[in-house]
């Protein structure tokens, strides 16, 4: 994995040669305005539909180890 | 059988979609060595098409009533399951279902299965499959490209009219390329990206593949369509396919970029794509000779973007909510740890890895941010490109499709076979991928490129080239 | 040494749905019922921007008097953690919606300005349970997605005082604008409190960040503790560290919370599913024009032209709903504000806070209300007998003068009625009217005494007392 790693970040190198000393960054292709939608509630109780698609859960909590804080 | 074919017959009563259904079936079991479907749904297809055969008795309207299909396994199918190529999601039943699924299923298509692909859509061959390879039908011994090499397969071995595919740096056009049939990536924001896995989000666009540009039109317009769920989906004008079907190529003018064309690409690749072009010089279009000089930047900046971006989509695979999760983990570090390392694979891991790099405090702007620039350099490019022509046309792939193991030893060389595709996605253009002939007895696929929202003009121009020529209606050995 | 304090208060915005979901906000719901696919971050889910939470920051930050972003971006906090459902959060980060804007307070007679840096949109996380399950966690997901704006003061905060009357000033204003709900005790109002400590002409010290302070009292205590802890660690030649800290109300101190390093890289970058948000000043305008008046604005207004204390000034601003009611209790009464505000924060007020009642649910009308002080003030009712009249009022539908005639209750101010009964009074009383006149000055109140017995209390004793002594010269 290392020499992959090290043979694609070579790849990157090229980045340092292209001219975009001037440019704006371009995170969106087409650079759109972010689309608002209304305050509705759109969504209804489903848990016991994705409760079948989690590895482990009980009385409505997804479980993990214990998380100490 | 083309899916316009088949929707005639289907029509008059010709054919049904019970016929349609089994005749993909028996098919696709035939055709099983492919490994082309991760899913095989074909008791759910049977009923769809029984349904459908009721449905077209009643007159019920339906675009795709009753025409069998195939989905990438990519998309979220309601009940169905739905793997993303991988073993972290091997038994994931999704409660809900895409957008573009919802569009198919009122459509009336049949969907038969879910297609083979690079896991989580990563990958030009399709080895990197937790479920294994897809083949080429033209050569089993061959890759079918990727990520999308079980769509591709799948129409080219015509067990299906189309297959729903996904771009994020040609995962569509390549394989499409490499199994001589036809796909199209449309416009960044044409088709709703609800429910498709996601690789790179600002990337990936979803699309069709299939044996003509006529049928992927017919199924394009079924799955594009503003969607409110889709944060970037665009309310564009739709895509008029009957006006597409007439265009004339007089006048067209085609950009052929030299940097598309230079060192790299195979002799035999080139010489189908020069006698394409001049085909097309034929028949009214101007052939001139362009160029995209930020080319040569365009891999690095995909292979910095698409993976920053994917090491945080796929953060959400942890292990807590669905998806796989390792055995007893002794804490939360381990659950994560292992559960992910059990369930994503080696180019998986790699590149989040390498996303996660390119992100991290000391490399933000010599990396993610400095490619975002050069994301910028490429657009402008076309921009450019295009004030003076209506297309752009290349090579899809700089080769034609290569043995299986042959390029997994080195990662970079497959990396930089998606040199002609990845900028089209940089920029959120829409392009296609029409096979223009073959080398080495392999097929060669034609890329054209259009401006934004110009996807009329691609299926016009790859229709009126379809309708000269039959490099579309070759098939593979063994498949009639 | 001083102390130097910055506040970062997570508001949570007054939506009905979820900043990027259609899921429910509501409080209390069963664990996970109010968590959809898109807060779970399911596969191939994505967000969708909710734009009342965008007007809502707007409308916060043209009271904060912040510049309000014609353009921010929305960036992903990536780290992992069980609350977190995608392995990262959705906030904003080099580009916030608002920036700059401050709130005026005053601590005791000192009147100060805490100049904010920014606020910035984002989601909330889950929440984690411990003590319910044997060796392991259980995590609810319906907080994850839920709008938040995240109020970041300057470095300018000097004391624990400050700091509580900072986040009272902010606390009313989110309240008062419908920002938020401001529930301390639900999560809607939480602060993070970065606190450090100097010699003076030194440069800031290095600061310990305390975690989610929930209420005025302990965001005071936590504060105080603090400054004193790392003042002693300096004193006796230490170094503080910079970290986090929890406060533990119980111990009434702060502790480290070890695994949460601040010097996690949390590589920001752009959300690629969310692009920029472009605020047009059409929105920007629309909110500015549905403005209130503000709290500081209306309590200068009450002391200025009301001629209220600054106490009560103070009082009558604390809540846009008291507030509002006092306004209706001045429109709708002919007494002076002073007296409305009297009764406004003492008996009405009172009688709210023993039913356990806002003043949404009062059952008296701040309309009938002003009728009762309409009544005190010209002098129909003594201030007893106003008391009386007010409980009634606030037990039934009455207006003033149907609960007065109900009760019997009006008092006499009809000038020849009373002189009847004052002249009656000293025909009765010859004896007491020579020794009055013979110069026994207390028996004023023998005579008031026994008008009042005659007109059963209803007499104005003031009224009755200068009729007496008109007549007795």
């Amino acid at each position: 994995m290392a020499a992959e790693m090290g043979a694609v970040l070579q790849l990157f190198e090229q980045l340092a040669k292209a001219p975009v000393d001037m440019l704006e960054p371009l995170s969106h292709p087409g650079d759109p305005a972010l689309r608002l939608r209304a305050d509705v509630v759109t969504e209804v109780d489903q848990r016991a539909n994705f409760e079948r698609v989690a590895p482990s859960m009980m009385g409505g909590y997804y479980l993990v180890p214990k998380v100490i804080e | 059988m083309s899916l316009a074919a088949l929707l005639a017959g289907l029509d008059s009563g010709a054919m049904s979609a019970r016929g349609a259904t089994e005749d993909a079936l028996s098919r696709a079991s035939r055709a099983a060595g492919l490994n082309a479907l991760i899913t095989l749904t074909a008791d759910a297809a049977r009923a769809a098409a029984e349904r459908a055969d009721a449905a077209r008795a009643m007159g019920a309207p339906g675009e795709l009533l009753g025409v069998p299909y195939a989905h990438k396994d990519l998309f979220c199918t309601l009940d169905v399951t739905t793997t993303a190529g991988s073993r972290m999601l091997a038994k994931f039943v999704p409660p809900y279902s895409a957008t573009i699924h919802e569009k198919l299923d009122a459509s009336g298509a049949v969907l038969i299965g879910k297609a083979n692909m690079d896991e989580f859509a990563m990958g030009s061959s399709n080895e990197h499959s937790y479920f294994g390879a897809a083949r080429n039908p033209w050569d089993p011994d061959r890759v079918p490209g990727g990520s999308s090499g079980g769509s591709a397969a799948l129409v080219a071995a015509r067990i299906v009219p189309f297959a729903t595919a996904s771009d994020t740096g040609g995962s569509i056009r390549q394989p499409a390329a490499l199994c001589g049939v036809t796909g199209i990536k449309p416009t960044y924001g044409r088709v709703s990206r609800y429910g498709m896995i996601a690789y790179a989000s600002s990337l990936d666009q979803a699309g069709v593949i299939a044996t003509s540009a006529h049928d992927a039109a017919l199924a394009l317009s079924v799955i594009a369509g503003f969607d409110p769920r889709d944060p970037t989906s665009v309310d564009a004008p739709p895509i008029d396919v009957s006006d597409a079907l007439s265009m004339s190529l007089a006048g067209l003018r085609i950009g052929r970029p030299r940097q598309w064309c230079g060192e790299g690409i195979d002799s035999g690749v080139a010489n189908a794509v020069d006698a394409a072009l001049a085909i097309y010089a034929e028949h009214g279009a101007r052939i001139v000779d362009i160029d995209l000089p930020s080319s040569e930047h365009a891999i690095a900046a995909y292979y910095v973007i698409a993976p920053a971006e994917a090491s945080s989509n796929l953060a959400r695979f942890d292990g807590v909510r669905y998806g796989h999760r390792c055995a007893h983990p002794k804490d939360l570090a381990d659950l994560y740890t292992r559960s992910r390392e059990e369930g994503f694979g080696h180019e998986v891991q790699k590149r989040i890895l390498t996303g996660t790099y390119v992100l991290s405090a000391g490399y933000y702007e010599a990396y993610y941010h400095r490619a975002l620039k050069v994301r910028r350099l490429i657009a402008n490019d076309f921009a450019r490109a295009f004030n003076e022509v209506d297309l752009i046309a290349g090579p899809t792939s700089p080769c034609v499709a290569f043995k299986l193991g042959e390029k997994l030893a080195d990662p970079v060389a497959m990396y930089l076979a998606d040199v002609n595709t990845v900028s089209v996605n940089l920029a959120g253009l829409p392009a296609l991928s029409i096979p223009c002939g073959f080398s080495d007895g392999l097929p060669v696929g034609l890329q054209l490129c259009a401006p934004w929202w110009q996807e009329s003009r691609l299926i016009g121009a790859a229709h009126a080239y379809q309708r000269v020529t039959d490099w579309h209606r070759a098939l593979p050995p063994g498949i009639a | 040494m001083l102390a130097t304090i910055g506040l970062e208060v997570h508001v949570q915005l007054n939506t009905a749905a979820k900043i990027f979901s259609g899921a429910a906000t509501a409080y209390g719901a069963e664990p996970n019922a109010q968590a959809c696919a898109i807060d779970l971050g399911m596969p191939g889910t994505l967000p969708v921007m909710n734009a009342a939470a965008v007007r809502l920051a707007v409308r916060l930050g043209l009271a904060l008097g912040s510049t309000i972003a014609p353009r921010s971006i929305f960036a992903r906090k990536n780290y992992f953690y069980p609350d977190l459902p995608k392995g990262y959060q959705i906030s904003q980060f080099e580009a916030p919606i608002l920036i700059g804007g401050g709130i005026d307070i005053r601590v005791g007679q000192t009147n100060k300005r805490i100049e904010l840096t920014r606020a910035h949109l984002e989601e909330d996380a889950g929440k984690s349970v411990h003590d319910a399950f044997h060796r392991e966690s259980g995590i609810d997901l319906n907080r994850a997605g839920t709008p938040l704006l995240e109020v970041v003061s300057e470095p300018v905060i000097e004391s624990a005082a400050e700091a509580v009357a900072y986040l009272k000033a902010l606390h009313t204003l989110v309240r008062w604008l419908g920002v938020s709900d401001g529930n301390m005790q639900e999560g809607s109002f939480r602060c993070d409190a970065n606190v450090s400590v100097r010699k003076p002409g030194e440069a800031l010290g290095t600061r310990a960040e305390i975690k989610n302070v929930n209420s005025f009292r302990f965001v005071e205590k936590a504060i105080d503790y603090e400054i004193e802890r790392q003042i002693r660690i300096i004193e006796s030649g230490g170094k503080v560290v910079q970290e986090t800290r929890l406060y533990d109300a119980q111990r009434d101190e702060t502790r480290s919370m070890r695994g949460k390093e601040s010097a996690h890289d949390y590589r920001y970058f752009p959300d690629p599913d969310l692009p920029p948000l472009i605020l047009d000043s059409a929105l920007i305008e629309t909110e500015r024009s549905r403005l209130p008046e503000l709290p500081n604005a209306r309590r200068e207004r009450y002391q200025e032209d009301l001629g209220l204390s600054e106490y009560d000034s103070a009082q009558l601003t604390q809540d846009r709903a008291l507030s509002d009611a006092f306004e209706s209790v001045i429109a709708a009464s002919a007494a002076p504000a002073k007296l409305c505000a009297n009764w406004v924060l003492s008996d009405w007020q009172g009688a709210l806070n023993a039913a356990n009642l806002t003043i949404d649910q009062s059952p008296l009308s701040a309309e009938r209300l002003g009728g009762l002080v309409t009544r005190v003030h010209d002098g129909s009712l003594s201030s007893k007998m106003a008391k009386q009249v007010f409980e009634a009022m606030f037990a039934s539908d009455d207006s003033a003068d149907a609960a007065i005639a109900r009760l019997g209750l009006k008092q006499v101010n009809d000038i020849d009625a009373l002189a009847a009964h004052v002249e009656a009074v000293l025909t009765e009383n010859t004896t007491q009217v020579a020794q009055f006149q013979a110069g026994n000055q207390k028996l004023l109140a023998f005579f008031v005494g026994q008008v009042m017995k005659r007109t059963q209390g209803q007499a104005n004793p003031a009224q009755v007392t200068a009729l007496l002594r008109d007549r007795l010269g």
